[in-house]
């Protein structure tokens, strides 16, 4: 089984940020992104991870999940922390290594400070994969670029470019597996040898997987020309989006979240 | 003994997900070596679970798998020994080719099985026979063959390895009626020539009747019958709940029985059909 590729994958059950609007969940994330660079002291950061929490139990999905999100990232979570620890002066000295590295406690507390700034940055995009479908995002993300429209872009080919590749992902992964367990059953050996040999013996799986990606790609043209596809123009939608009192209440937490923090800044 | 048997297999896909589903529940057969096992079930039955759990390409979420009196994820590591004398051939196996030639490619199993050469271009060529792939073809590149060619081809490449069960998953969707007659002709020429068993998924209930010894009928995940043709075929009203059907020649035979023509019983193949009907018409000659 092909497995591990889970980073963020959509949860299909019903809650509170299910149902809100793909739009907002966008742009609330990306505010919250910004609000935790704002966060320059620990009660910020505080309320910051007492809001996300918040939405997190809204999500109705469980924290298992945002467990696995999280150990994904952990390496990268460590490697920034390191850094941070040893190149941050000021503050008093705690100890030295060797006669150049030296770890003081303003490294300490910046490399806290950004361990928690990009532990909160992963789960809050985690809430809005895990609670959004791959169509509802592209959708979402269409209509949030569609003032680019006067710059002359494409934004609906952008977009349903970007939809039909989501909409493969987990086809392909499907195939990948099926092609996979194919070659297995003629013994192929994909888990012993030297970097070199386990390149050699992956070749039996991407080359067939490539031949139906092209084969699966044309046909998908030949279908959409078949069934009069031209672009956005003129196209209307099947789902409309609407604000509901959902995105209203999120919205005004966050308000009253920026607020917090600017008070908190001021101190 | 048993060739290959299993105890209480139970496969659950997706385990402690919101897409949790119990593919296979319970399940215990055993297969003897020589025979001929016809599987049929309805769509999301578990077929396709079931068979690949012979040559351990799924492992068990509970229960056993053994090939031979031996548990196969005893030694997790020598798994791949039992995919050598367990041959799958997957439903729509052509889109496993990837060889510059046909003949490469039939030589994929054998290669990783570590044979010499010659012994390689031995079985190649003796598999290429048993499907009736010409030369010609053998050189050509798999990508340029016919839907058909192509699904001979991966059958020739599982073929190859010389298994010793071989086990086939619908061999016979979206073929010819020739290519249907090729596969099942393979099926029983190999079981006669090499006394190996033979499983195939099938949704033919002619192709079954006509040359598997037992049937195993799959619902739900559950073994719902094991049994020999006759046995599994003459439970007409049980095979219709589960949407499935008994051959057409017995369900016309049932119908003449209905309308008062003793035809006898058992009839499962238009050649079983034809014998009746000619004894059935010589009964006539006598009496009239
Ligand atoms: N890779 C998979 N992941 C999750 N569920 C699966 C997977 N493969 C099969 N299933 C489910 O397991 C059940 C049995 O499937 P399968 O063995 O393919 O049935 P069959 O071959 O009889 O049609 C079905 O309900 C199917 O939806
Ligand atoms: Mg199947």
């Amino acid at each position: 089984m092909v497995d591990g590729i889970s980073f963020g994958q959509f949860y299909p059950v019903r809650s509170f940020v299910h149902q809100m609007d793909g739009r907002v969940k966008i742009v609330l994330t990306i505010a919250f992104i910004v609000f935790l660079f704002l966060a320059t002291n620990a009660a910020s950061l505080l309320i910051c991870a007492i809001s996300l929490f918040f939405f997190i139990a809204a999500t109705r999905v469980p924290i298992k999940t945002y467990l696995k999100n999280v150990r994904a990232i952990i390496p990268v979570l460590l490697i920034t922390a390191a850094f941070n620890l040893f190149y941050t002066d000021g503050g008093t000295v705690l100890f030295k290594i060797g006669s150049h590295i030296s770890v003081t406690t303003n490294g300490v507390q910046t490399a806290l400070f950004m361990a928690v700034r990009i532990l909160l940055l992963i789960i809050s995009s985690a809430i809005m994969t895990n609670t959004t479908s791959p169509t509802v995002l592209t959708d979402s993300i269409e209509s949030l670029l569609s003032p680019l429209k006067w710059l002359r872009l494409d934004i609906h080919s952008l977009a349903m470019m970007m939809s039909i590749a989501l909409r493969f992902v987990p086809t392909l992964i499907e195939e990948t597996d099926k092609i996979m367990n194919s070659q297995k059953a003629r013994g192929a050996d994909l888990e012993s040898g030297n970097l070199l040999r386990r390149i050699k013996a992956l070749l039996p799986i991407l080359i067939p997987l490539l031949i139906s990606a092209f084969r699966r790609a044309a046909e998908l043209a030949d279908a959409m020309e078949c069934r009069c596809y031209h672009g956005g123009d003129g196209r209307t939608r099947l789902r409309v989006m609407r604000l509901s009192w959902r995105d209203g209440v999120a919205i005004t937490v966050f308000v009253l979240l920026l607020v917090g923090l600017i008070l908190l800044r001021r101190m | 003994m048993a060739f290959i048997t299993t105890e209480q297999l139970t496969y659950i896909y997706g385990q402690s997900t919101p897409y949790e589903k119990t593919a296979l529940d319970h399940v215990n057969i055993s297969i003897e070596k020589g025979e001929i096992i016809g599987i049929m079930g309805h769509t999301g039955s578990g077929k396709s679970t079931l068979v690949q759990h012979f040559n351990g390409l799924i492992r068990p979420t509970s229960g056993r798998v053994l090939v031979d009196g031996v548990d196969i994820w005893e030694r997790p590591k020598e798994i791949r020994s039992v995919r050598f004398r367990v041959g799958l051939v997957f439903q729509y196996p052509e889109y496993q080719l990837f060889d510059e030639t046909c003949q490469k490619d039939i030589g994929y199993g054998p290669r990783n099985m570590g044979l010499s050469e010659q012994e390689i271009e031995e079985r190649v060529r003796e598999a290429a026979e048993r499907l009736e792939i010409p030369n010609e073809i053998l050189q050509k590149s798999p990508f340029d063959l016919s839907g058909g060619e192509k699904r001979r081809v991966a059958i020739a490449g599982v073929l190859a390895m010389r298994p010793d069960v071989l086990v086939l998953d619908e061999p016979t969707a979206g073929l010819d009626p020739q290519g249907r007659k090729t596969v099942m002709d393979l099926i029983e020429r190999y079981r006669c020539e090499t006394r190996a068993a033979v499983i195939f998924v099938s949704h033919s209930m002619e192709h079954i009747a006509s040359i598997a010894d037992r049937v195993l009928v799959m619902n739900q995940g559950k073994v719902e019958l094991f049994d020999t043709v006759p046995n599994v075929f003459s439970q007409y009203a049980r095979l219709k709940e589960l949407g499935l059907n008994i051959p057409a020649v017995t369900e016309i035979f049932l119908r003449l029985k209905e309308q008062g023509i003793d035809v006898g019983k058992g009839i499962y193949t238009v050649d079983d059909g034809v014998k009746a009907l000619s004894q059935l018409c010589q009964g006539r000659v006598h009496h009239g």
